[in-house]
């Protein structure tokens, strides 16, 4: 059965959760608007922001929001349409990890998966939430924490 | 112009590598073509009719005469001969293979280019006046502005997955050479009463199937404003730009369908709202980038003395060609060069690697060592002695790449068409190659003035028809091409969009039509009147009877 | 879907290349339009068009399908006749320059 889903997180680690565990999680559609957002949608330790296309960048918005504005301190994971060609973009917006389901863990492979949080682009020209991404604005002018 | 610091240059060097492990899964066929394409479109690498198709981003369309070079190199080792400059200032290659791209772009890092955002829905390559730091009518210089959006814009995490394409024009002067006012964002830049820039900010220009002229959508923003405000327009069109018709996902659209002051209001509160701590740097990071811009040396050029015509020797093809392709420079003693790319029968936009070979050489010897690409698919050099002048020009005429036919109807934009598009319905080069060899010979006896004429091979309007004097669109009606003509548009400060003159006619009727147009407003023009103000003249009748004998 | 017309090939783009190529008999890939296998019969064109596709899902080629033909090999859609022999632009001006080179 397929009901396991991988949690890979920033820091290299996979996990395993229940599916069932994973439908419980607080969730917001990437596409939802911001302003519409109050803090009891987001009063949770762990909140999940769903890709609903794989063409659609939206969710990444939605956590610089989430956790710009709105001070979400908990932990932020994609969900959805991510690829791992994407999960850079994921990691540069704040999310702490992706959930994966089984079977598209297994449609790239685990290493591919791995080796997508060691992005080959390591720089970026803006502000940069990623460990392992570096700001060249921040880099060139040093003004910021 | 602008250079590279190490980080620039490894931050281009490290998209080529990520291509090329992408490609190579790929070719492993660890990721199908349907996952692979959006990868590939991000690196400009298209697959066309007869092959792949790599668009390489020449930013706000100034290059240096060693990557001029280099584009030529990368014609002959990995193409064939030749590459086509685009309405966008890029350039197209139409013959790589994939399995040689990833060297073409490592080939392209090593001159600080790439080909990042030349395709897919994000913000593609910004466009500015081809004369920007040169022309004599400049209020602000564009140019540092351009890099600050480029760098701003390269590899955004927010703006990789838009509805829709995103372009941005910007120019500085008064008369409008970027066609800012059909873009999804024209920014127009001018001087504050402090003497301090400040941008105006159109929104919802386009082609394609809805054409649009752009709306002033905010007045007067400060430069240190300038990024927010455009990461707040951003956000709201991506918010709410629509993504279930791809006709209709352009911010034209969003415009029209939620009203001017709504958006306005919506952008005004994402504005407030927006976190600034990323653009703290901005104010900093434009005066760096004006002073890692190499500027020309305009006096010690001066003191050189080059081989010059001092105009003893009477010499009328020389003197049509100053008239028609040399426009004024904002320093005493220089001007600018065009040159033409619309040879009469020549392909639109194409040059052969010997050309651009030539052109890198005569940019060093004749221009500090600089080019531009212009929307109108011609290439610039943009400081040139006037005293040098003739023999830039002889130059010019060994490579066959003199005609004087700037803004003249046989200097037609065309886009690649059928021959090449695979979303084409018709062809346009051939069709842009009959009527150029047609019209050149009026051009000569008769003052036309300038007339755009512009010939796109399907309703997406990459060779801009609804915006030319004359536009031709190449349609496909039950199999066989068919050419519809608009008349009256206009691309420049009084942007406008031209109307449809009637039935679509045959590809070997549009040179005798054009003609046939061109004729009759030469009957009927007050002096000193365009084509297009003519047309709104005396209206579409008389033109519609002209051109259907 | 069926063939309008008398006779059909298969046509697709080489991964690597991105070349055309044409479905041989021996279900190979070809670059030249004459190496094409000549499809008349409706049945055996989609059972060959079955094999294209497995092509695509070996890497080898992207976009196979079929194309309706006339007895002088040319296409009658334009589209598909400018896919088979190739851009049909003269340019006198290139041509000229590069021989004088």
């Amino acid at each position: 059965m397929s009901d396991v889903v991988r949690l890979l997180k920033a820091d290299g680690t996979v996990g395993e959760i229940d599916a069932k565990a994973v439908a419980m999680f607080a969730s917001l559609e990437g596409e939802t608007d911001p302003a519409t957002l109050s803090v009891s949608d987001i009063d949770a330790d762990i909140l999940l922001i769903e890709f609903t296309g794989a063409a659609d960048g939206r969710g990444f918005s939605l956590a610089k929001a989430v956790l710009g504005k709105m001070a979400y301190q908990g932990k932020l994971y994609a969900v959805g349409c991510i690829n791992p060609d994407q999960l850079s973009m994921a990691l540069q917006t704040g999310f702490d990890g992706v959930l994966v389901p089984a079977e598209r863990w297994a449609d790239y492979g685990a290493e591919v998966w791995k080796a997508a949080l060691s992005p080959i682009v390591k720089l970026s020209y803006a502000s940069t939430r990623s460990q392992g991404l570096q700001s060249i604005w921040q880099l060139r002018h040093g003004t910021q924490s | 112009m602008y250079q590279y610091d190490q980080l620039d240059q490894s931050i281009v060097e490290q998209r080529s590598a990520e291509f090329r492990a992408q490609v190579e899964r790929r070719l492993a066929g660890s990721i199908s073509e349907a996952e692979f394409k959006p990868l590939r479109l991000m690196n400009g690498l298209y697959l066309q009719l007869h092959a792949y198709m790599l668009r390489v981003a020449i930013p706000y369309g100034v290059l240096s005469s060693k990557q001029m070079a280099k584009l030529a190199d990368i014609a002959d080792k990995y193409d064939r001969g030749y590459g086509h400059f685009t309405t966008r200032q890029n350039i197209q290659f139409n013959w790589p293979k994939l399995i040689e791209t990833p060297d073409i772009l490592d080939d392209l890092a090593g001159v600080q280019m790439h080909a990042i955002q030349t395709s897919g829905n994000c913000i593609r390559n910004i466009t500015t006046d081809p004369f920007a730091g040169a022309a004599a009518d400049e209020e602000v210089d564009p140019r540092p502005l351009c890099e600050l959006l480029r760098q701003w814009s390269t590899l955004h995490p927010e703006f990789a997955y838009l509805p829709r394409k995103f372009k941005f024009a910007i120019t500085g002067s008064a008369i409008d050479r970027a066609a800012i006012k059909v873009h999804d964002i024209g920014l127009r830049l001018r001087k504050g009463s402090d003497n301090r820039p400040l941008t105006d900010i159109w929104v919802g220009g386009g082609q394609g199937r809805t054409p649009k002229v752009a709306q002033l959508f905010k007045q007067g923003v400060a430069l240190e404003d300038l990024l927010p405000y455009l990461e707040a327009i951003m956000r709201v069109y991506n918010r709410y730009g629509r993504r279930d018709n791809k006709y209709k996902a352009r911010i034209k659209i969003l415009l029209a369908e939620t009203g001017l002051e709504k958006l306005q209001e919506q952008v005004e509160a994402e504005f407030q709202s927006l976190d600034r701590t990323p653009f703290v740097n901005v104010a900093a990071e434009l005066q760096r980038i004006t002073e890692n811009s190499l500027t020309p040396d305009y006096a010690s050029h001066n003191e050189s003395g080059e081989l010059t015509n001092n105009g003893s020797v009477p010499h009328p093809e020389f003197d049509a060609w100053k008239q028609q392709n040399v426009k004024p420079h904002k320093v005493r003693g220089y001007v600018i060069a065009m040159v033409s790319l619309k040879p009469a029968g020549g392909i639109p936009g194409d040059a052969t690697s010997r050309q651009m070979r030539e052109l890198a050489e005569l940019a060093v010897r004749y221009s500090h060592d600089e080019l531009r690409v212009t929307h109108r698919q011609n290439l610039v050099l943009p400081h040139v002695l006037e005293r040098d002048l003739f023999a830039l020009w002889q130059a010019l005429v060994e490579i066959e790449l003199a005609e004087d036919n700037i803004d003249l109807p046989s200097d037609i934009i065309a886009c690649p068409g059928l021959d090449y598009c695979a979303l084409a319905t018709a062809r346009s080069i051939p069709i842009a190659q009959a009527v150029s060899a047609k019209i050149r010979a009026t051009e000569k006896k008769t003052d036309l003035g300038g007339i755009s004429v512009n010939i796109s091979g399907c309703i997406n309007a990459c060779a801009h028809h609804h915006v030319a004097n004359i536009g031709v669109l190449g349609l496909n009606k039950g199999g066989v091409e068919n050419y519809q003509l608009t008349l009256g548009g206009r691309n420049d400060q009084n942007a406008s969009i031209g109307e449809r003159l009637g039935p679509g006619v045959s590809g070997d009727e549009v040179p005798h039509v054009i003609e046939r147009i061109i004729d009759f407003y030469v009957d009927v023009r007050d002096a000193g009147e365009s084509l297009s103000d003519t047309y709104d003249r005396v209206g579409k009748e008389p033109f519609k009877e002209a051109a259907y004998v | 879907m069926p063939l309008k017309h008398s006779q059909s090939i298969i046509i697709a783009n080489d991964l690597r290349t991105g070349r055309t190529v044409y479905l041989t008999e021996d279900s190979r890939w070809s670059d030249s339009v004459v190496d094409a296998e000549l499809l008349d019969q409706q049945d055996y064109a989609e059972s060959r068009l079955v094999t294209a596709l497995s092509g695509e899902g070996a890497n080898l080629v992207i976009d196979p399908y079929l194309v309706g033909i006339e007895p002088d090999l040319c296409a009658s859609n334009i589209r598909e006749r400018i896919r088979l022999s190739g851009p049909t632009i003269i340019n006198n001006a290139r041509v000229g320059i590069d021989q004088a080179a």
